[in-house]
């Protein structure tokens, strides 16, 4: 249990110290068993600097939607899907993906290139929700990814 | 026969396509197509074997702790012997189901866990030696502190014999010669086994113990076996992790008679060097060196070779081999190996069997592409058998994930 509480602070440090945040906001994502679409694209924009760290979490889903990356139906309170988060990493982050995710780039195959890279670990099913401290160790992961293949 | 596997394969599905139907959201799905050509030859011989295989599958969370995956895989194979005389052998279409698995694994306390897998599961004893394949059947670990308890049975009989490859007795060597029969020979397998993880200091000591009993009482023989399989694993240094494990078989044909067999492994990890790897191993497998004793040749469950290019079975026979393996751009592996296979015996005949070269490039350029090209050729030592020939092998395999 040390050794995971000890992990989540050291990726949450990597993560955020590559930006800064407000303290509510981390505090609110840690806690969360299901993070939505608008906390998601505020992380996930954020620290790929597609936003700046004033903006909310409704400005960053206004934003996902201006990139056509915003999950289909979804508002900014909806719960976010494992697959949907995975292709919002892989875009904001530009990564690259499979053959068969630069033929069809979308949520199903993005969710199986982070699964194939290990940014996406243990027992996982697309259509999952993702709570506050995967998503973070989640980005950590980008952050080593986009590293290596830089 | 082959109705009674594609029975199968749709009941498998349609399980799980009723289990969808309640978890609709959760599931995941994908098709695997992969292609395998083999071109070998040797003594004037040439030959290919192809095989392409269309794997459907779909994996389906069940609650927090558990999870169904289920595969139907269809197949088609080809031998084609060109030189000395050209015939061939088509199977146009198999299907049979791959790997149905219900998985799972609970926490019962903080120091203990349980977890089980039933269905068309991977089984394998500790080295792999005595028993490699997919089978029917089950298997469940209780982990307390630092052991961990395990026991499995399964059914060989719905498995298709060229998959299975189960040659213990002269029942399962008729039957593999036999085209009629598609089906390995029933019989039931039954295993306990038990780990003491690092007991010593960065080291796992063991013991698997494995049956398997005949069911075809119709047959010429029958004969039951049972292996008791001690081993130690672990890790010296950083870099170096090494295995050491033995084997002895029991059996009543109804008479007793027993084997042994042993390896050991010794594997150098550099990833600091191009992900160099470096893995010297040997494996020996007893041969019947006390004449009308009750010794005989080492029998696994599933047949098993020691080299790859020249098959030569792993029974009665000891084989030495050193890897090595680097990574010198990102998704490229490119590896060679020697191996030199010998056959000890009591009766002054040279032991020195031949020797072997190897040689062998993945690469997969996307996490859903996987290409491979290997190659590799045999020296037989002509004072052990004046008949035999360099024989070589070249390969090539490919692999999408759709």
């Amino acid at each position: 249990m040390k050794r995971v509480c000890a992990s989540l602070v050291l990726a949450s440090l990597c993560v955020f110290g590559a930006f800064s945040q407000s303290n509510d906001f981390v505090d609110g994502l840690i806690e969360s068993d299901s993070v939505s679409v608008g906390q998601a694209a505020y992380l996930v924009l954020v620290a790929s600097d597609n936003l700046g760290d004033d903006a909310d979490a409704e400005r960053a889903f206004e934003m996902l939607g201006n990139f056509g990356w915003a999950p289909e139906g979804a508002s900014a309170d909806t719960p976010i899907r494992l697959k949907d988060y995975s292709y919002l990493l892989m875009s904001a982050f530009g990564l690259r993906g499979g053959l068969m995710y630069a033929l069809f780039p979308g949520p199903r195959y993005a969710y199986r290139q982070l699964v194939s890279s290990f940014v996406i670990q243990g027992r996982s099913d697309p259509d999952m929700a993702v709570s506050g401290p995967a998503a973070v160790r989640m980005l950590g992961r980008v952050f080593d990814v986009k590293g290596i293949a830089e | 026969m082959k109705r009674r596997t594609s029975s199968l394969a749709a009941a498998c599905f349609a399980v799980a396509a009723a289990l969808c139907a309640g978890n609709a959201y959760a599931v995941d799905f994908g098709l695997t197509i992969s292609n395998d050509s083999e071109l070998s030859g040797g003594g004037g011989g040439l030959s290919l074997s192809q095989a392409d295989d269309a794997a459907l599958w779909l994996s389906l969370p069940i609650g927090a702790s558990s999870s169904i995956y289920a595969s139907a895989v269809y197949e088609f194979s080809g031998d084609f012997t060109y030189l000395p005389s050209y015939s061939d052998s088509v199977r146009w279409y198999s299907i049979t189901a791959g790997r149905v698995e219900w998985e799972g694994f609970v926490g019962l306390s903080d120091s203990m866990g349980l977890g089980w897998s039933v269905g068309r599961i991977p089984l394998q004893d500790y080295s792999g030696r005595v028993l490699n394949g997919l089978l029917d059947g089950a298997t469940v670990r209780l982990s307390v502190g630092q052991a961990v308890v395990s026991a499995a049975a399964a059914y060989t009989g719905l498995t298709f014999k060229d998959d299975a490859t189960i040659l213990i007795d002269a029942d399962d060597e008729s039957a593999w010669s036999d085209d009629d029969a598609i089906f390995a020979p029933r019989r039931l397998l039954a295993s306990v086994g038990l780990r003491l993880v690092e007991v010593v200091p960065f080291h796992d000591l063991g013991l698997d113990g494995w049956a398997q009993f005949d069911l075809d009482t119709a047959g010429e023989a029958v004969t039951n076996t049972q292996y008791a399989e001690p081993f130690i694993e672990g890790r010296v240094a950083r870099a170096i992790r090494w295995r050491l494990w033995g084997a002895a078989e029991f059996g009543q044909d109804p008479a007793f008679f027993y084997g042994m067999a042993a390896g050991a492994r010794v594997r150098l990890t550099a990833p600091e060097l191009a992900g160099l790897r470096v893995t010297a191993s040997c494996a020996w497998a007893g041969g019947d060196y006390d004449g009308d004793g009750a010794m005989r040749a080492f029998k696994p469950i599933t047949v098993g070779s020691l080299s790859s290019v020249a098959g030569t079975m792993f029974t009665d026979a000891l084989g030495a081999s050193l890897d090595a393996s680097v990574v010198p751009a990102r998704g490229l592996t490119l590896g060679a190996g020697c191996a030199a296979n010998f056959r000890p015996n009591a009766e002054g005949e040279p032991a020195y069997l031949g020797f072997e070269l190897t040689g062998r490039a993945d690469y997969k350029p996307a996490g859903d592409v996987t290409l491979t090209v290997e190659g590799g050729c045999f020296a037989p030592n002509g004072a052990a058998d004046p008949d035999a020939s360099v024989e070589w092998l070249a390969a090539a395999s490919a692999t999408l994930r759709l």
